[in-house]
């Protein structure tokens, strides 16, 4: 078991800096889960944690140990590719071996080893198969053994899961985390759907263009975005978004869209509010914080709904104030009807203000 | 019913064309025909068949019936005399040399080659600047035509004027003037054909097997390395075997080529000294066509054709196993 620090981390490939001064640490036992848009450089980062990337410039340790100069066999971590990366020419038990003969693991223990790793994956009539007679699925669990066996002090995963339909993503999604919750063993896991993030990671990294965003638990993250772009990339449908300069209408702080008012949240209040008089801001507000009015507070609307979504549970719109358009998540009794207009209340308690300059949070 | 509804369109189909074909003209008819699939496919075909009919089948049947026949230059179609060209040639002492010479150039150069060669692979598939140069230097000798090339290499290991000894004197290998005759004498001529062949074969070898190994997904070799695999164990149990085929291919018909080839000793050597270089090629050559004795040269010829034959069978079956399972 053991930490991964990576302190000011820089990568350049070229003239692209893939990485930029990246610095995060890993906790003993932490599924921590690096997620972000294609090309922000998560790949880059897990691969310089393995050691098969060797970084521009910075310190990785595992555990205590410094590992800059540590060739990848040696560092003592176990890697599943995107693609699986199993050989071809072996079939499972032979895939899953491979390592622990090259570090002379005695032959009971493979076998013991193998067994468990099996069988928790429920892979065990597939052992004598080559990979190219295993679905997609199955590969993957093959790969994912292919790690477990080794006991490593370090998972490294890159978006395991990406090659997989959507049902059998949920399924192994839930497997890896019982698996985690079995081993224990410190996980660094690549994606880039924020939905995967959210539910497997104890902690969450948001990069973008190299840079790490915001490092939080999925609360955190969901709940005081530092920036737009995290506010906008946690949350499905988005977080909506106004732009809006901050007024003083009658003895209140307000965002003026200069058609629409609302309130700013709690969050931004006394000096920071002060400070933000003046200022263009953006102004964002999350679908399922709008509710169809029903006399429980709440910021009241009129909107008109030019689209509905109907979800079984939940109907999404898209609504319109005065030109302002959003989409909220309500209830499918909430009467949403195209073409006609329906009361709403903004919960702008829960609201989040960012400097439209910067991008950056203001809260008080 | 789907089956039916096609087999009525069918029907109703080739009646319709029965019909049309009854009133076209000979130049539409001819289109028609192409049209059909089995027709222009057979069409295509057809050069390839006629080339290995004419080409390969024929000579190939001359030669067995020179084989058994006292066929000379003089007198191509000579009387049957069954197995004595045979039993000539297995007593002829030059001949046995030729066929343990044969046997020595092959292996020996394909051993040197396939060494070489991974060698050369990794090199060509390493990140270095000027890699273009080296991989331009390397294909040389592929495009250097082999007479010129070998003209070349006659002058290097000429007693007389030799580069080698040369170099190999100035490093302190042999004494100045004093170093090996290297066409000169049989051991040394020996080794100078095979060196020769080697660089002439080694771009083949080394282009082959830098394909196959780019051809190995990065990530499997990565996997292998977190797995603990230092370069040797990446190469044996990982690149190797999953080239396999490739490689299998590669050496099929290197082997084959190389056992019937002739090129380099009869441009070095001719078989000297005193016919100690031949190998079977070229001393079927010297006694079927110099000497005019077709029939010897024809069983010569064939000697090794049913052990060639019954290896790349064996080669092509391994192979197929491969690909298949
Ligand atoms: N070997 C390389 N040579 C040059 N540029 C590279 C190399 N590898 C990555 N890059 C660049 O570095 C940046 C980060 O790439 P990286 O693969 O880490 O992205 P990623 O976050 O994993 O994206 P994705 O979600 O698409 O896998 C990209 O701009 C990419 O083009
Ligand atoms: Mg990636």
């Amino acid at each position: 078991m053991a930490t991964v620090r990576l302190e000011h981390i820089y990568k350049k490939f070229g003239d692209v800096i893939a990485v930029n001064d990246l610095s995060l640490e890993i906790r003993d036992e932490e599924f921590l889960v690096l997620v972000g848009p294609s090309g922000c450089g998560k790949t880059t980062a897990l691969r310089m944690v393995a050691g098969l990337e060797e970084q521009t410039s910075g310190d990785i340790f595992i555990g205590d140990r410094l590992v800059n100069d540590v060739p990848p066999k040696d560092r003592d971590i176990a890697m599943v590719f995107q693609n699986y990366a199993l050989y071809p020419h072996m079939d499972v038990t032979d895939n899953l071996s491979f390592g622990l003969k090259l570090w002379h693991v005695v032959r009971d223990e493979i076998k013991r080893r193998i067994e468990d790793a099996a069988r928790m994956l429920g892979i065990d009539r597939l052992l004598q198969r080559k990979p190219r007679e295993l679905s997609g699925g199955q590969r993957q669990r093959v790969a994912l053994g292919r790690a477990i066996v080794r006991e490593p002090k370090v998972f490294l995963m890159d978006e395991p899961l990406s090659n997989l339909d959507a049902k059998l993503r949920v399924q192994t999604r839930a497997d890896l985390l019982k698996l985690h919750q079995r081993v224990k063993t410190t996980t660094i896991y690549v994606t880039h759907d924020q939905v995967e993030a959210m539910t497997m990671g104890d902690r969450i990294a948001v990069m973008r263009d190299g840079l790490l965003q915001q490092l939080d638990t999925p609360e955190g993250l969901y709940a005081s975005p530092a920036n737009l772009f995290v506010a906008g990339f946690i949350g499905s449908p988005p977080m909506n978004f106004f732009r809006g300069t901050v007024r003083q209408v009658d003895g209140q702080t307000m965002v003026d869209t200069g058609s629409v008012r609302v309130p700013l949240p709690p969050r931004v209040a006394g000096g920071a509010a002060r400070a933000a008089l003046g200022r263009e801001v953006v102004y964002g507000i999350r679908p399922e914080d709008i509710e169809a009015q029903n006399g429980t507070g709440g910021w009241p609307v009129r909107a008109n709904i030019e689209v509905v979504e109907y979800l079984g549970n939940e109907v999404q719109v898209h609504a319109n104030v005065q030109g302002v358009t959003f989409v909220a998540r309500l209830s499918p009794r909430a009467g949403a009807r195209v073409g006609e207009d329906l009361p709403l209340s903004l919960h702008t308690e829960r609201a989040h203000v960012f400097d439209a300059k910067t991008e950056d949070a203001i809260s008080g | 019913m789907a089956e039916v509804e096609r087999s009525v369109s069918d029907v109703a189909r080739t009646t319709a064309v029965a019909r049309a074909r009854a009133q076209l003209s000979p130049r539409e008819r001819i289109g028609r025909l192409l049209e059909n699939e089995a027709v222009f496919g057979y069409l295509m075909v057809a050069p390839a068949i006629l080339y290995i009919l004419i080409l390969v089948g024929y000579p190939f049947a001359i030669a067995l019936w020179f084989t058994v026949s006292d066929a000379t230059v003089s007198q191509p179609i000579g009387p049957f005399t069954g197995l004595t060209n045979l039993k000539f040639v297995l007593d002829d002492e030059v001949f046995k040399r030729a066929l343990a010479n044969t046997f020595v150039f092959t292996i020996s150069s394909q051993l040197i080659q396939m060494v070489f060669g991974t060698m050369l692979a990794f090199l060509l598939l390493r990140h270095f600047r000027g890699r273009r140069l080296i991989r331009a230097i390397v294909m040389l000798p592929f495009t250097v035509p082999v007479a010129v090339g070998a003209i070349a290499w006659q002058w290097m290991l000429n007693p007389t004027y030799s580069v080698v000894n040369w170099v190999g004197a100035q490093l302190g290998f042999f004494p100045m003037l004093g170093g090996p005759n290297w066409l000169g004498e049989e051991q040394y001529a020996m080794i100078s054909i095979i060196v020769v062949n080697v660089w002439r074969n080694l771009p083949f070898t080394a282009i082959v097997l830098t394909a196959g190994i780019s051809s190995i997904p990065q990530e499997i070799l990565e996997a292998a390395s977190l797995d603990g695999a230092g370069w040797l164990t990446r190469w044996r149990k990982i690149m190797a075997p999953i080239i396999a085929p490739i490689i299998y291919i590669a050496l099929l018909f290197s082997l084959v080529f190389t056992f019937t080839d002739m090129t380099v000793v009869w441009l070095l050597t001719k078989g000297s000294p005193v016919n100690s270089t031949h190998v079977i090629a070229s001393y079927a050559f010297v006694t079927g066509v110099i000497s005019g004795g077709l029939g010897r040269g024809a069983a010569m010829s064939l000697f090794l054709f049913p052990v060639l034959l019954v290896g790349a069978l064996m080669l092509l079956r391994n192979l197929k196993a491969r690909t298949l399972d």
